[in-house]
């Protein structure tokens, strides 16, 4: 064991834990816009749109994420000069960011992940506080935005947290689209040595680091909102 | 009370089996394990029949050929798997054309004969490129785990005046095609027969620069500390010697890797 390579490749795998983190948040945050329309869609069962995405979150569910990546590497490459044509632009991929094609992978499984906890928190909300609400003379809509839905994503804050880290760690696979990131960066430090296993375990403790103060963080979120509910309702 | 007992009993027992099967070694029998690459075209590959061929498969029979207390058993390996192996004693020999640094002697025995030549050569699909200076503003295609990143990276830290893009991957020979097509790449660092033999395979049409931009040669990996690795080291490096003499080892690469690169 080369402790001082592992230290080596830990400050390597540390410079890079801001683009992980750019793919995991905004993947997280693409995820959360679609994922809160794909649940209210699903949650007052709109015909057929509502049926439609039962199929397409089952489906992106059952397709491991590093397929995704490859297929869509491959599509994107190919299409993406003949779609510029017809929008009359002159896409080339080689100028093509390939760090959006992670983000848009991972935004598939994140707006899947986000879509399910928000409805099940929907659901979980107790029917007496839309008669409450409906009795007083609320509109649907004023019940949905101003007494369900901060129910609903309040709970749903440690859920986030836990999205949030499979995003991170998702974003390891990364390295299919040629996009470097943290496991990557430390796997072409090891190439000078062949030292694997130190790199390996550098970019197992930077993940686990990370994915802890992000539990922690979601949390300490999830008790202050409660505490602040508790507040208010009093 | 009784689970823990239980769950104490069932821990001890998977304990002690481990114990055992790391013990249990035959010593009469004089078997070295080579531990090899899984599909690495043209070096390891398997036939249709799924028999193993290739440059490093043939070179490694006619080395055991010439060694007749030995013999060679093939293992095949993941690459990032085959140095814990050789450290852990899985594998007694390492061959997967490993070039040669001196963070890599440090921790390694290297044969002491080289048995292929690893010139890297720039290689693109215009052959614009004769040496590095040349890439300048362009978008170089690297695989993490040859000497070609490094190399890559040391230019631009010498010459940051002259900067390139790395484009780290691990793509297949269609896939890095493609990318050289439709310009997403514009130059890699190569092999001329690596070259040679992805232009056979995919009708594609790489160039090279005439000068390599490094020299290189490529060798076997055995056990540092270990009397029995330096022996087998030293007799296996005899055997790569007179195969090298006798020109087996130019027949053998003129016949795997279209050419002589035995130097």
């Amino acid at each position: 064991m080369d402790v001082t390579f592992l230290i080596t490749c830990i400050k390597v795998a540390v410079k890079y834990v801001p683009i992980t983190l750019y793919l995991g948040l905004t993947s997280f945050f693409i995820g959360l816009i679609f994922g809160i329309i794909i649940a209210l869609v699903r949650f007052f069962k709109v015909q057929f749109i509502s049926t439609f995405f039962k199929w397409t979150i089952s489906l992106s569910n059952s397709i491991p994420l590093l397929l995704t990546l490859t297929v869509f590497y491959l599509v994107v490459s190919d299409a993406l000069h003949p779609l510029g044509n017809i929008v009359g632009a002159n896409w080339q991929f080689k100028f093509f960011d390939r760090k959006w094609i992670a983000i848009f992978a991972l935004s598939i499984f994140s707006t899947n992940y986000v879509a399910e906890a928000i409805r099940s928190a929907l659901n979980a909300v107790p029917q007496s506080q839309w008669d409450a609400a409906y009795s007083v003379g609320l509109t649907t809509k004023q019940t949905l935005f101003g007494i369900i839905m901060p129910q609903a994503l309040r709970s749903s804050i440690p859920l986030f947290g836990n999205i949030l880290t499979s995003l991170i760690k998702g974003s390891s696979l990364v390295s299919a689209v040629s996009v470097v990131d943290l496991l990557n960066s430390v796997m072409i430090k090891a190439q000078v040595n062949y030292e694997y296993f130190e790199a390996y375990l550098a970019a197992a403790i930077v993940y686990w680091v990370l994915c802890t103060v992000i539990t922690f963080a979601s949390r300490f979120l999830g008790i202050i909102s409660s505490k602040q509910r508790r507040i208010f309702s009093d | 009370m009784k689970l823990k007992r239980l769950v104490a009993l069932f821990a001890f027992v998977t304990l002690g089996t481990i114990a055992a099967g790391c013990g249990n070694k035959k010593a009469e029998v004089k078997t070295i394990t080579v531990g090899t690459g899984t599909n690495y075209r043209p070096f390891v590959y398997q036939t249709k029949s799924g028999k193993d061929t290739g440059y490093e498969i043939a070179v490694l029979k006619a080395i055991d050929k010439k060694l007749p207390q030995y013999k060679f058993k093939v293992s095949h390996y993941d690459f990032t798997n085959l140095f814990p192996a050789l450290k852990n004693k899985r594998i007694d020999i390492l061959a997967n054309q490993i070039e040669s640094n001196s963070e890599r002697r440090k921790l390694y025995q290297f044969s002491k004969e080289g048995y292929t030549n690893y010139d890297l050569h720039i290689v693109s699909l215009y052959g614009k490129y004769h040496t590095l200076k040349d890439l300048k503003g362009k978008k170089v295609y690297a695989i993490p785990g040859g000497n070609a990143p490094l190399i890559l990276e040391n230019y631009i830290k010498a010459h940051p005046e002259n900067k390139f893009k790395i484009v780290y991957g691990n793509w297949s020979d269609q896939l890095l095609y493609k990318s050289f097509k439709n310009k997403t790449v514009d130059a890699t660092l190569g092999t001329k027969f690596s070259a040679d033999f992805t232009n056979k395979q995919l009708g594609s049409h790489y160039v090279y620069s005439d000068k390599p931009v490094n020299t290189s040669s490529t060798y076997y990996l055995f056990r540092k500390k270990d009397p029995d690795s330096t022996k087998l080291n030293s007799q296996v490096s005899k055997a790569l010697k007179q195969l090298k003499d006798d020109g087996t080892l130019k027949k053998l690469s003129v016949k795997y890797l279209g050419g002589d690169y035995t130097n």
